[in-house]
């Protein structure tokens, strides 16, 4: 069946009285609105800002976010811990992300990989890799532009089995255990640098009752 | 006749449920299910998420400071665990505490609770968090505070804050319950077996709560400045935003699915040292602010304006994220303005929400 994506107007009140014939379109409306609630409304969500450092070139502190990402990009290596509150139809999770990379330094190889683990740190799944040229870019004229977006795409696989090496981007699988916990999400960053993240619950258009 | 549902939730068919076929009891106990499903698990997923820099969110204050604060949708009278999520460390081997303060929309002390953080480098850490009283709040207000045990020593620095409002455990408590003042009546899923008449209550029962959970809130997104940095190394430890940023206009493009007919967005700005009527821009639109404190504003989404990504997404997706409004008369900082060190009206945080 179809998941619907919108609101989609409610019978009368009336409908569902005493004395009034059960339709059977007054119930399909129901279940189709409560299908959409569920798998789309109230898929598993979570949108983080990163805060960075507010100095400026010139040793100004503005304390204000004035530029839209912070300096010293050249070989950068970070090390993120997100949280992700899964739903128990969290089955694949997008990602979409806000980097920043620069070819000032001829050295750098930016490079992102994203791993999914429990709060204990257990792999739940292989890790996914971005690197560059093939799903990264670099800006060749300094720092003063605006961060590139990457994403994991939407795109069905099939489900990786265990939990070493890496993939080539693709939605982060939760397996049926671990689905409705809450999860560490898990971003190394090398010669760039994370700006935002935001991650979903993939929407799946039809779903089998 | 227990409220019980399955997780996950099974559906009923709709190509089951037209005009000319049979309404078959699988269906209807489906429904009654998924109806119980929602009020237990829906807008439980991250109802708090920020992260910050490597000694950026720090402190070195031997007494608690404000360090950030958002205000978050509580999904229903009846979610009143939320559990928080940190990942932090203190600088060098000492003991550091992190408090979550909660006061709800009515004003009502929900009381706070505590992380200990020994780890010297970045661990995970979580506490649970119940209301100390019942509420009908729409809200919550949380502040995230810290302090070190040993000053002139080291740094409490966190890296990543998460909280989640805990789902409810099948079956659902028996009777009547509430989401502010709009009423959930879970159901009695047996009743919807076999062998049951298939009251015009439970038409207008399922009616009631879809509205219901309609108008259930989402957080899009929840950022505060941080409030209160201190580091005992100095620069250029403790310098992240304490204000809303022209930077940030480039740097929140956060999405999140909006839908037809899904009525307004709600947007909280947390505002100081306002003085006459200042603006700020959200979502392409403009809005006028004069009050201190956390102010209310409604925006009309215009739905046409969907990301690149909604293409592929198969879903209709969104930036929601502050505009650049650069007058005079601007709340947003910028280097120009450097609002925290003259004090002029500036943002410290902001909480948006939709239905």
């Amino acid at each position: 069946m179809l998941i619907p994506t919108s609101f989609q107007p409610l019978v009368e009140e009336e409908s569902c009285y005493m004395g009034v014939t059960v339709m059977g379109g007054v119930l399909n409306q129901f279940a189709s609105s409560l299908a959409m609630l569920s798998h789309c409304k109230f898929l598993g969500s979570a949108h983080y800002t990163i805060a960075k450092n507010t100095a400026d070139l010139y040793a100004a502190v503005p304390f204000t976010n004035w530029m839209g990402f912070s300096l010293g990009l050249d070989k950068s290596v970070k090390n993120y811990k997100f949280f992700y509150a899964s739903t128990p139809l969290s089955e694949w999770v997008c990602v979409i992300f806000q980097y920043a990379a620069s070819l000032s330094s001829a050295l750098n190889s930016p490079q992102i990989t994203i791993s999914v683990k429990d709060l204990s740190g257990t792999k739940l799944s292989k890790d996914v890799l971005f690197v560059y040229p093939r799903d990264l870019q670099m800006l060749i004229d300094g720092n003063f532009a605006k961060p590139f977006v990457g994403t994991t795409g939407v795109r069905f696989y099939d489900v990786p089995s265990g939990t070493t090496g890496t993939d080539d981007p693709r939605p982060l699988y939760i397996p049926p255990a671990n689905r409705g916990d809450m999860l560490m999400i898990e971003i190394f960053v090398e010669d760039c640098d994370l700006v935002s993240l935001t991650m979903l619950d993939l929407y799946q258009a039809e779903v089998t009752p | 006749m227990s409220n019980s549902f399955t997780s996950p939730p099974t559906l009923a068919d709709t190509g089951a449920l037209i005009s000319g076929q049979i309404i078959k009891t699988d269906s209807l106990s489906r429904m009654g299910d998924l109806s119980n499903y929602l009020h237990a698990h829906g807008g439980t997923s991250t109802n708090i998420a920020q992260c910050f820099d490597a000694n950026t969110c720090v402190t070195d204050s031997t007494s608690y400071v404000d360090l950030c604060r958002w205000r978050i949708p509580i999904p229903s009278n009846d979610h009143t665990t939320i559990d928080f999520h940190v990942n932090a460390r203190v600088t060098t081997t000492g003991s550091g505490t992190i408090q979550f303060s909660l006061t709800d929309g009515n004003s009502t002390p929900q009381g706070s609770s505590t992380i200990t953080i020994t780890s010297t480098s970045y661990a995970v850490a979580t506490v649970s968090h119940s209301f100390i009283s019942p509420t009908t709040a729409e809200y919550v207000d949380v502040v995230m505070k810290g302090k070190v045990t040993t000053g002139s020593t080291y740094d409490l620095d966190i890296q990543t804050v998460a909280a989640r409002f805990l789902a409810l455990s099948s079956p659902l408590s028996a009777g009547a319950t509430a989401q502010g003042s709009d009423e959930i009546i879970p159901f009695g899923v047996s009743r919807l077996g076999a062998n049951y008449p298939l009251s015009a209550r439970a038409g207008v029962q399922w009616r009631n709560n879809i509205e219901t959970f309609r108008n259930r809130k989402r957080l899009l997104l929840a950022w505060s400045g941080i409030e209160n940095p201190s580091s005992v190394f100095g620069a250029p430890r403790g310098q992240g935003p304490k204000s809303l940023g022209i930077g940030d206009v480039q740097a929140m493009q956060l999405q999140s699915a909006l839908f037809t007919n899904g009525g307004d967005i709600t947007i909280w700005v947390y505002v100081v040292s306002i003085s006459g009527t200042k603006k700020i821009g959200f979502m392409g639109q403009v809005f006028e602010i004069s009050s201190n404190g956390w102010n209310e504003l409604t925006l009309t989404p215009n739905l046409d304006q969907m990301t690149d990504q909604s293409r592929s997404f198969g879903i209709s997706l969104y930036k929601t994220n502050p505009s650049s409004y650069s007058e005079s008369d601007t709340l947003i900082d910028s280097i120009d303005r450097q609002a925290v060190l003259n004090n002029l009206p500036r943002i410290t945080a902001f909480s948006i929400w939709s239905n």
